[in-house]
């Protein structure tokens, strides 16, 4: 041990590594509290059943991981909606939201979900689908650029339709949504599959477009005020790439276990059953573990059984999901 | 050497502390149950077993199906040996599965896991021919105990009026029958065969039914034990009906006044060893139907003088009554005493309603329009209500179950029966399965 040291220190040497070693030790203790502390909590969010029923509009952000507007959106589900039936996931994710910068590091959203928030709303309170199409990228600061934008969208390319920008502050919100939301981009009506083509489409290389959409935000403040109002009730909901994908887990899980469990009626467990499902790469239930049971024996085996027949999205195969019941 | 080894493990420990701390967790999803399906159990009979054996099982199928939280289905097969025929039972859908063997003396019984094919419980029970449905009683009410955690009534019994035919007088038979058996399984016993008796009503502790008698003046009250002796208790003039014990003896009972039907108390007074009836109720009208919440309080029916029904909560020590609920009537105290059964007229047809006291909210049970359902009575777990539906010139015994409302008919169209009451205690309160 230590060979390359030489045998006698002169006096100063031994007092250097002492402080060298304590050094090092204090950074792993910061590396350790850090990885502990910034380690992020888990994620609650409940999803209502209205949530893939209702005529809610789910718009996804092409470039955009995450929006921060999944969660967002289901506590207002949840809040509004307070049937006994309901379904709730819980994902643990970063609470520290983040829009992909764009290709040449020139965009200008980046950071906090609130922020990105606003000035997508800022435009006009909705944000495009944006279709497989490349286009040329505008120069900063020009008027009109977000109608040049989105002029290729009438081109037959992508199958949902790209909304156009209303500039006037004095329409109504009500005016607004009819014109900007049409019946192909209301989210239930998809099946999943079309869903998750739509989101591939949408991942394409086009920053200029979200790059100039907020420009343009930043000359129309009324325009502003009346979306953010309006943004409370019935606005679509905005999400990330990865958002959007996650939420199709969501649904996918939700409407499958919406099918398979049925417990027996009058059943009063005192605690949730908690069963961890480990599904295999060929989506088939590996194991099925009861972390903990409910105390109540038929409802645990309805529960086992529900999970024994459920047949799992792509999404979670080789993983392991948790289902509280 | 051990110096660097120690070292090793020590990066070991580190690494295998980061991958945890740093490791995804698994998705997380709550779920909540949109609709309630019974949960499929297997009752297996062993192919070499006797007639005994299948007979028991027959039984705890029906009586776990009667239960609505169970869907009971009997076969013969041999018993497994290998985890392979549970694996297939569990493809099939069943969670759970009772085998049932043995011989004409015994019989074998055992609850099986079948996902894990684990034995729950397993019993073994001497076949008595004079038992009837004893074995069954007993081996499916260890069944549902264990499965769901909850009390079961498959020991009780029901007390109901059957109208007999034949021409002149009305007469209805006191008789008992049992919830969750057919007649065509459990024969009713007629406990009083002759006059026209309604209303009975069990006594909380003892085995003995107190029930009303038409008689040509009037209407008294009469009681009848397990060995269907019958013995007259009030005698008034007018109507001496519905007597209400609470569980620790007080008897709240309803006779006539003047002024109409008053509910009044009764105690044995020890000195002069003379009943003494002291009035509660002093309004306009009649006060019928007295049933316990608690010692001190009995939820009962006012009708007055225009003949509107209300429901009311007497207080027996300050003796001051507060109106819960008008229009309903027939109100009927839960095992808790923190909700009582009432009916109410809906679009025309009676139908039955909730009452919680804490929250003062009812809650709507039945809603089909086939029939009035009326006179209801709580089963001793609190999961069924019994009643009456009359639809037309008929009258029928229903369960209602209090989950979802499910109703399920335990007597035939063809039969005129009423009035029915449910045992409050949870053992076989008379000669059980014995018929003369």
């Amino acid at each position: 041990m230590w060979h390359w040291l030489p045998s006698v220190l002169p006096r100063k040497m031994p007092l250097f590594f002492r402080l060298l070693v304590l050094v090092g030790l204090a950074h792993c203790l910061l590396i350790v509290s850090y990885a502990l502390l910034s380690r992020s909590q888990p994620l609650t969010i409940h999803v209502s059943r209205a949530v893939f029923q209702d005529n809610r509009i789910i718009r996804v952000l092409p470039f955009v991981r995450n929006t921060g507007q999944l969660n967002r959106v289901f506590e207002k589900v949840g809040k509004s909606h307070t049937s006994r039936s309901g379904f709730s996931a819980i994902k643990s994710q970063k609470s520290k939201l983040r829009i992909r910068r764009s290709e040449k590091g020139k965009t200008a959203v980046e950071g906090g979900a609130k922020k990105s928030e606003k000035k997508i709303k800022n435009v006009h309170g909705v944000v495009q689908e944006l279709p497989k199409i490349k286009i040329k990228k505008s120069k900063k600061g020009q008027k009109g650029s977000v109608n040049e934008a989105v002029k290729p969208v009438e081109k037959p390319v992508a199958p949902p339709p790209v909304i156009l920008p209303q500039k006037g502050p004095k329409q109504s919100v009500d005016e607004k949504k009819d014109k900007l939301i049409p019946a192909e981009l209301v989210a239930p009506k998809k099946s999943v599959v079309q869903q998750e083509s739509v989101a591939e489409v949408q991942s394409v290389q086009n920053t200029g477009e979200l790059e100039n959409v907020i420009e343009e935000s930043s000359l129309s403040p009324e325009l502003m005020d009346i979306e953010m109002a309006g943004s409370d009730d019935g606005s679509p909901i905005v999400l990330g790439q990865q958002e959007f994908e996650l939420l199709q887990t969501y649904r996918a899980i939700y409407e499958e276990m919406n099918q398979q469990w049925h417990p027996p009626v009058g059943l009063r467990p005192a605690k949730q059953c908690i069963i961890l499902v480990t599904i295999n790469e060929k989506g088939c239930v590996s194991q099925v573990c009861a972390e903990q049971p409910s105390g109540v024996l038929a409802y645990d085996l309805a529960a086992r059984m529900a999970v024994n027949r459920a047949n799992f999205p792509k999404g979670v195969w080789n993983q392991q999901v948790r289902l509280h019941f | 050497m051990m110096e660097f080894g120690v070292k090793k493990r020590v990066c070991l420990l580190v690494t295998c502390f980061f991958i945890s701390v740093l490791a995804d967790a698994p998705l997380e999803f709550a779920v909540t149950a949109q609709s309630f399906q019974p949960l499929k159990l297997l009752c297996a009979v062993d192919e070499t077993s006797g007639a005994d054996c299948q007979r028991t099982a027959q039984q705890c199928a029906q009586l776990l199906t009667a239960s609505g939280q169970f869907l009971a289905t009997v076969e013969r097969m041999p018993l497994p040996t290998t985890k392979q025929p549970m694996a297939d039972l569990v493809q099939r859908g069943y969670a759970v599965a009772l085998f049932f063997s043995g011989d004409e003396r015994e019989i074998y019984w055992r609850l099986y896991d079948t996902f894990d094919v684990q034995l729950l419980v397993g019993k073994k029970n001497n076949i008595d021919a004079s038992a009837g449905y004893e074995l069954a009683v007993t081996i499916a009410g260890h069944v549902f105990q264990l499965l769901t955690n909850q009390d079961n009534s498959f020991t009780s019994l029901v007390a109901a009026c059957k109208r007999l035919p034949g021409r002149g007088r009305t007469q209805a038979a006191l008789c008992l029958i049992h919830p969750f058996f057919d007649l065509g399984v459990f024969v009713p016993v007629v406990l009083v065969a002759k006059g026209n008796n309604f209303g009975p009503r069990w006594h909380s502790t003892r085995s003995v039914i107190f029930y009303s008698q038409h008689m040509p003046t009037n209407i008294r009250l009469m009681s009848v034990d397990s060995q269907k002796i019958s013995r007259v208790i009030t005698n008034f003039d007018g109507q001496n009906m519905t007597p209400a014990i609470a569980s620790d003896g007080r008897v709240v009972l309803a006779l006539s006044t003047k002024k109409g039907m008053q509910l009044f108390n009764y105690h044995f007074d020890e000195s002069s060893k003379k009943g003494v009836f002291a009035q509660l109720t002093h309004e306009k009208g009649d006060c019928i139907s007295p049933s316990f919440l608690n010692s001190d309080e009995v939820v009962f029916c006012h009708i007055d003088e225009r003949n509107v029904p209300r429901i009311g909560v007497l207080e027996i020590s300050t003796q001051k009554t507060r109106w819960l609920v008008s229009g309903a009537l027939c109100p009927m105290a839960s095992p808790t005493g923190r909700e009582f059964v009432y009916c109410k007229r809906i679009n025309g047809f009676l139908q039955v309603f909730i009452y919680t006291i804490s929250s003062q909210k009812m809650r709507q049970l039945t809603r089909d329009a086939k029939g009035h359902k009326d006179e209801c009575s709580w089963s001793p777990c609190g999961n069924y209500i019994v009643c009456s539906v009359e639809l037309g010139r008929g009258s029928r015994i229903a369960v209602v179950c209090v989950n979802d409302g499910a109703l399920r008919f335990i007597t035939p169209a063809n039969e005129y029966w009423s009035s029915p009451c449910w045992s409050p205690a949870l053992y076989l309160p008379f000669s059980f399965g014995k018929n003369q």
